[in-house]
């Protein structure tokens, strides 16, 4: 091993670990401020460190809203209240346990790590659930039932996307996945799956022409319409890990992960790949409006379905000839 | 609190909405959404919407919240202090919501404006027209969550905006016209900066265009949407546009032209769907024939004065002197006493002012019907029956705007 | 495993750290009307919870199955024999067999009236 410190002390406190998610929270905050005001004829944030083209910007938000008063409302249980957004950011988090982001630095290598990441991901809508119904709020009501609704849209296309590349590597290993991708990156064998992850991301994430929970001038702020201060941190932030994580599974999935280079320079190669799936994220904002929940459930049964299916397909008709 | 005192008296039977889950039809459940005035998806006012699921069942509107009594205003000061008065109703729409005041004003003091006055304010009254539906769009863009639409259209709207600042010395409420001609005459480099704020505005709107109303998504969100036929429109009143998308031929500047109007070729923009993409796509073409107005107009812009001769009897100067001279000649006029009303098409449909005056400068009383508030009804009945997504899209496809409704 | 244990202490003890931060140095100026429900200005009117969605329930009865099968499927393949071919026919079936669904009954899932 060719690293300072032993791998999974890295992976668990600096990337994909602690600090990564902290990092991404702010960066992801400022990066898609910057990239839509760029389509918006408008600069972004500058006020708040200038050279850094703003880039403090979500670090003062931060603390401002760390030291902003903390309000409970009397009609809820107010220890869930409190609980539920922190559970929410933590599980969202979660899966980055089984993620490897370059050789050696993983939390737990595991035979079935990516497996077990993409069914972690898939639990976490029930608590975004709870946590809208511990709200007790009109709103979040509303905004809770369109997050199941959202999920039974993507949870399908997701899974067969993650089933069509097990099929293909043979193995949810961290290791295996992206040795199996030495020749040719997975997105390149099977484009379908590819395109099927990609959206069912956006949905996951609720980003743009999927963003239904949270519509603003049908239910105002969704799940998190109650929240404030550091608790509105984590019910508003859980989004832009899930997005990290993610990301951060895609990149090993498809991408090929810390390829062609091991070590750190393998982290930082895991770190740019993982752009391809944050910048059409943070993209869509600035181009599509949203959809209605019925026609998002429309996408994700028809098209997505047939997708997703098609790139399970492809997958076996590989793994035949091969 | 007592239970009667919000939203209304909440006492068994005097409800004028659902209450309980048993009161809607065929025993089906409902849950009543307060949306506003507090909401992002409300404007100044309250929605009070009762969903079965994720259909809208009912909605009730509560306006009011931005009323400012203009009609109990005017009858408290000298007529020349109304026109501004009036304007506030809908800033982005200032030249067209006071046009009917200063025609019936113009009635009333016997004054007729010379024709470089009427071309002048008619392309005035088409800029902010482009302008409001400019802003209407972009609020659309908003409520369907296309925050691209949003701020290009808010940037174009300040390039009318810089251009009403360089004329008449305001950038919104630019209260241009006066009774009897306009508060400042053009010059030249006026004339080449609407010019160019034209030409800007096509090639910017091409991208707006493309991004926005060609959007797969916002056609999926806004075709089919809160559909109105042509009977139904007829029935609740409907005008402007939004009568027009359903197929109604009407447009007061074509039946009943004032000013430049009758001067220039324009056709009439009408759509058959009546829904919420209809009239959606019947202000884009709006927009796209004013400025075709605009053109016409400025090629055969007419010289001489922009004062009605019969202002200048204190001081010929006054025709050079702008607006401090020709206000202070007002107050030596007196209106004819008795009834006189001017009807004009405003952005979001016809305006109505009705005065009646009994020979003192204080108007007896002033009749003010905005369109928003002829459309307020036809938007609730747009709305129910869809989902609730939808609501804000229906919404924003009637271009309602609270203030102008509540005056 | 220390790895794992470090990571959540970690993770969550900055999380949790942060919201002792808030309670114990931001300001608290308590209030009725902070406390009240969200109800877009006004005051709380009418219980909350309703009526789930139902125009949508098939999806989700959907939902429940298929992602049953599709999760059955992942395990079957993450643990059979590297080359099995009567299991890839099986997952190609399965899934000819939940398309073949969806599209019968795609019309009804979509129509609103069917569910509500």
């Amino acid at each position: 091993m060719d690293l300072p410190f032993s791998g999974d002390l890295i992976a668990a406190l600096v990337f994909p670990g602690v600090l990564g998610i902290f990092g991404f929270l702010v960066v992801a905050i400022w990066l898609e401020r910057k990239l839509v005001a760029r389509v918006q004829w408008r600069y972004g944030p500058l006020y708040v460190s200038k050279p850094l083209g703003g880039l403090l910007q979500p670090v003062a938000d931060l603390l401002k809203l760390v030291f902003s008063e903390l309000v409970l409302p009397r009609h809820t249980n107010r220890l869930f209240f409190a609980a539920a957004p922190i559970l929410l950011f933590f599980a969202e988090g979660l899966p980055v346990v089984f993620i490897a982001a370059a050789p050696g630095v993983v939390m737990a290598p595991h035979p079935y790590g990516l497996a077990i990441a993409v069914v972690l991901v898939l639990l976490v809508a029930v608590l975004v659930v709870a946590m809208a119904w511990t709200e007790a709020d009109k709103f979040t009501y509303v905004g809770a039932v369109r997050e199941i609704l959202l999920t039974a849209a993507y949870e399908v296309p997701l899974l067969l996307a993650a089933l069509a590349m097990f099929i293909l590597y043979g193995t949810a290993d961290p290791y295996g996945v992206v040795e199996a991708q030495s020749n040719l990156w997975g997105a390149v064998l099977n484009p379908l799956a590819f395109v099927a992850y990609l959206v069912a991301l956006l949905m996951a994430t609720t980003r743009f022409p999927f963003e239904i929970p949270e519509a603003e001038p049908e239910v105002v702020l969704g799940p998190y319409t109650e929240y404030g201060s550091t608790l509105f941190i984590y019910a508003f932030g859980a989004n832009y890990v899930k997005l990290y994580v993610l990301a951060l599974l895609g990149s090993v999935l498809f991408l090929g992960g810390w390829l062609p280079a091991g070590g750190l320079a393998g982290v930082f190669i895991t770190l740019v790949k993982m752009l391809v799936f944050v910048l059409p994220a943070m993209l869509v904002r600035a181009i599509y409006p949203r959809y209605r929940i019925d026609q998002a459930l429309r996408i994700g049964w028809g098209k997505l379905l047939a997708l997703s299916v098609a790139a399970v397909a492809l997958s076996l008709v590989w793994r035949l000839l091969r | 609190m007592q239970r009667t005192e919000w939203p209304f008296n909440l006492e068994v039977g005097n409800t004028f909405f659902v209450e309980s889950e048993e009161e809607l039809r065929g025993g089906r459940r409902g849950l009543t959404l307060v949306v506003g005035p507090q909401h992002p998806g409300s404007g100044h006012m309250r929605l009070f919407v009762v969903l079965d699921g994720d259909m809208i069942v009912d909605v009730v509107p509560d306006p009011g919240f931005v009323h400012r009594g203009i009609e109990k205003l005017a009858e408290n000061r000298p007529y020349w202090t109304v026109l501004p008065l009036v304007e506030k109703a809908s800033i982005m729409d200032s030249m067209n919501i006071m046009y009917p005041l200063v025609l019936a004003l113009e009635k009333a003091l016997g004054l007729e404006p010379p024709p470089r006055a009427k071309y002048l304010r008619t392309i005035m009254a088409e800029l902010t027209r482009i302008r409001t539906h400019l802003y209407d769009m972009a609020l659309l863009g908003i409520f369907l969550g296309h925050s691209t639409a949003f701020m290009w259209g808010f940037a174009l709207m300040d390039l009318y905006a810089e251009v009403f600042a360089k004329i008449t010395g305001t950038r919104t409420t630019i209260a241009y016209p006066v009774p009897g001609g306009v508060r400042r005459d053009v010059k030249p480099e006026h004339v080449e900066a609407i010019r160019r704020l034209l030409e800007v505005s096509r090639r910017k709107l091409k991208d707006f265009k493309t991004l926005f109303l060609d959007n797969p998504v916002t056609r999926a969100r806004l075709e089919g949407v809160g559909t109105l036929d042509v009977k139904r429109v007829t029935e609740l009143g409907v005008v402007g546009p939004f009568a027009r998308a359903s197929g109604v031929d009407y447009d007061v500047r074509k039946i009943h032209p004032y000013d430049a109007y009758s001067e220039v070729d324009f056709e009439v923009v009408t759509e058959k769907a009546g829904d919420a993409w209809a009239r959606t796509w019947v202000r884009w073409r709006e927009i796209h024939v004013s400025m075709s107005i605009v053109e016409q107009l400025l090629k055969n812009l007419p010289g001489g004065d922009v004062i009605d001769e019969a202002l200048l009897f204190k001081n010929p100067e006054y025709r050079r002197e702008g607006v401090g001279g020709v206000l202070g000649v007002y107050t030596y006029m007196y209106p004819e006493p008795g009834e006189y009303m001017a009807v004009t098409e405003a952005t979001r449909g016809a305006t109505l002012v009705h005065l009646w005056t009994t020979g003192t400068q204080r108007i007896y009383r002033m009749r003010f019907v905005t369109p928003s508030w002829r459309n307020l009804h036809a938007m609730v009945e747009a709305m129910k029956g869809h989902r609730l997504a939808d609501m804000p899209a229906v919404y924003m496809s009637f271009g309602y705007f609270p203030p102008e409704a509540d005056r | 495993m220390v790895a794992i244990l470090i990571f959540v202490v970690v993770f969550l003890g900055a999380l949790v750290a942060l919201v002792v931060v808030t309670f114990l140095f931001a300001p608290r100026r308590p209030s009725e009307i902070k406390e009240r429900r969200f109800e877009s200005g006004g005051p709380p009117y009418g219980p909350v919870q309703r009526r789930l969605l139902m125009q949508y329930f098939g999806y989700i009865y959907l939902v429940t199955v298929v992602e049953a099968a599709v999760g059955l499927a992942l395990v079957a393949v993450l643990t059979a024999q590297p080359s099995a071919p009567m299991l890839y026919l099986a997952i190609a079936l399965l899934l000819a067999a939940v398309l073949i669904v969806v599209l019968r009954y795609f019309k009804v899932l979509n129509d609103i009236r069917r569910w509500s």
